[in-house]
């Protein structure tokens, strides 16, 4: 009887201390003030930066300044008539977002939440929304391709399974439908592709989801979307959720895709929050950290090796520039963070030129060495051959005399410039771009059937 | 668009290297140059 009851103790303590049963204190604090999508709080003090915070009204935020007697609080939803003098509770936890494979297909909140009619996902795993990047050692080169579809970017500015290219240019030249028409191509490879909408109106991303219902595989696609009326935190936070439901994905040993649709819009909404929240305003009354919130984004995307399970995240950030400054601010600062850059060009697209690249102003700095030696073969000089053509082009519109050699790269110039003319939602198999190249620099007499112009050289 | 098609219908081992192992000799290139001009020249 005694060893059974000594028995019964030990399998009790077990039980006990398996449980980890631990004490949790939940502080409250009282909202300050209440500005335009923040709220000052007093009284939380072991509050923790990016900790979730909840309100009386309901409503939700995130602690986004600390200083010795308040916090600054940016919201996420507001929807309720937040007050002065309303209670304000720590959770002691990070905002994180559901993942899962029950979100491919999915058009979601930048918390997760459905917004497409759906159920809301229960029992997913929830992932937190800032994350530490692959650390050095996780990490691997980049030799695997990732295909747009797209003949000019695949040829000449090759993109790698890990990569971040950047995806630049004025307003409405064509830069969503370059990362649109890339998500498209995923159909028919393992990749899962997830679209973050930033700041966009909704009709925008409405005609986004359903080309890719049309012409793509939604099935393997996440929406992630913030639109315009969204809060300023929940834009803010949108590119952080998305990426981590990419994580998921990735730490399954899966390769995912991922459009930041636009960045600008996010350091926009970055700008008015630090305002608010009564930042020192830097350049363009950007704040001083505004480089480390991109950059800490896009760390995020890598390819991982065999030991990390070897997914891989591939970013396609957009970003907009005005009139063609790529030296403002933003685009500088992207432009420093990523592997490489496909800039859209205003005069080429009103020329009728899609997809309106320029290629002498593009660059992808790693993406060669995961170009396959098929392309590699057809396409190795197609580059240099292209930018020195758009150069010396401008000769042609005055009459000038041109030398022999001249006048031959204008005339491969502009055979080029057919050929790798596409329209939208027509892409290109490996094969496909192969065999056009083939035919550009071999095929001339069949170049001219196709192309109807006058005898080569 | 159609000479495209047509040749890469004609040659679907050659598609399938390029396609799936990312292959490409000099001797295939001349093929599928001989099999566009003798379709469509």
């Amino acid at each position: 009887m005694e060893k059974e009851i000594i028995s019964f103790f030990e399998k009790l303590k077990d039980t006990v201390m398996k449980t980890g049963f631990s004490v949790q204190i939940s502080q409250e604090g009282k909202v300050l003030s209440v500005g335009d999508g923040i709220v000052k709080v007093s009284g939380l003090r072991d509050a923790k930066l990016y900790e979730l915070i909840e309100l009386e009204s309901g409503d939700k935020g995130i602690v986004f300044d600390l200083d010795a007697e308040s916090i600054g609080v940016v919201l996420l939803t507001e929807k309720n008539g937040i007050k002065a003098g309303d209670g304000a509770y720590k959770t002691e936890q990070i905002v994180s977002v559901p993942a899962g494979e029950v979100l491919l297909g999915r058009v979601l909140d930048a918390l997760g939440n459905p917004l497409d009619g759906g159920p809301k996902s229960e029992h997913s795993p929830y992932y937190p929304v800032e994350r530490e990047a692959p650390s050095l050692l996780q990490r691997d080169f980049i030799t695997q391709p990732l295909y747009t579809g797209i003949k000019l970017i695949d040829a000449m500015l090759p993109i790698g399974r890990g990569q971040r290219e950047l995806v630049i240019g004025d307003p409405s030249i064509g830069k969503t439908a370059v990362a649109v028409d890339t998500i498209i191509n995923q159909k028919s490879s393992d990749v899962i592709s997830i679209y973050v909408a930033i700041g966009q109106n909704i009709s925008h991303i409405l005609k986004i989801i359903e080309e890719i219902q049309k012409y793509g595989d939604f099935s393997k696609t996440v929406f992630v979307v913030a639109d315009a009326s969204n809060s300023l935190g929940l834009q803010y936070i949108a590119p952080y959720s998305a990426t981590a439901i990419a994580e998921y994905f990735l730490d399954k040993g899966r390769d995912v895709l991922i459009v930041y649709d636009d960045l600008s819009k996010h350091a926009e909404a970055y700008r008015s929050l630090s305002l608010l929240l009564k930042r020192p305003p830097g350049r363009e009354a950007f704040p001083g950290d505004i480089f480390f919130i991109h950059s800490r984004l896009l760390e995020r995307s890598a390819k991982l090796n065999q030991h990390s399970g070897g997914g891989s995240i591939t970013a396609l950030p957009i970003v907009e520039t005005q009139q063609g400054r790529i030296s403002s601010y933003i685009p500088t600062n992207l432009i420093s963070i990523t592997d490489g850059q496909i800039y859209l060009d205003t005069l080429l697209f009103n020329k009728g030129i899609r997809p309106a690249i320029d290629v002498g102003k593009s660059v992808s700095r790693i993406g060669g060495k995961a170009q396959v030696e098929a392309m590699k073969k057809v396409a190795e000089r197609l580059k240099i051959d292209y930018s020195r053509f758009a150069e010396v082009e401008v000769f042609t519109k005055f009459g000038a005399h041109l030398e022999d050699e001249t006048a031959k790269l204008i005339r491969r110039g502009e055979r080029m410039r057919e050929v790798l003319k596409q329209p939208r939602f027509h892409p290109f198999t490996l094969s496909a771009m192969v065999l056009s190249f083939v035919i550009l620099n071999q095929a001339y007499s069949m170049l001219l059937i196709l192309l109807r112009r006058e005898p080569p050289v | 668009m159609k000479i495209l098609h047509r040749t890469l219908s004609a040659h679907a081992e050659l598609v399938n290297k390029i396609d799936q192992e990312g292959r490409l000799t000099d001797k295939d290139i001349e093929m599928l140059i001989n099999s566009i001009t003798a379709v469509e020249i």
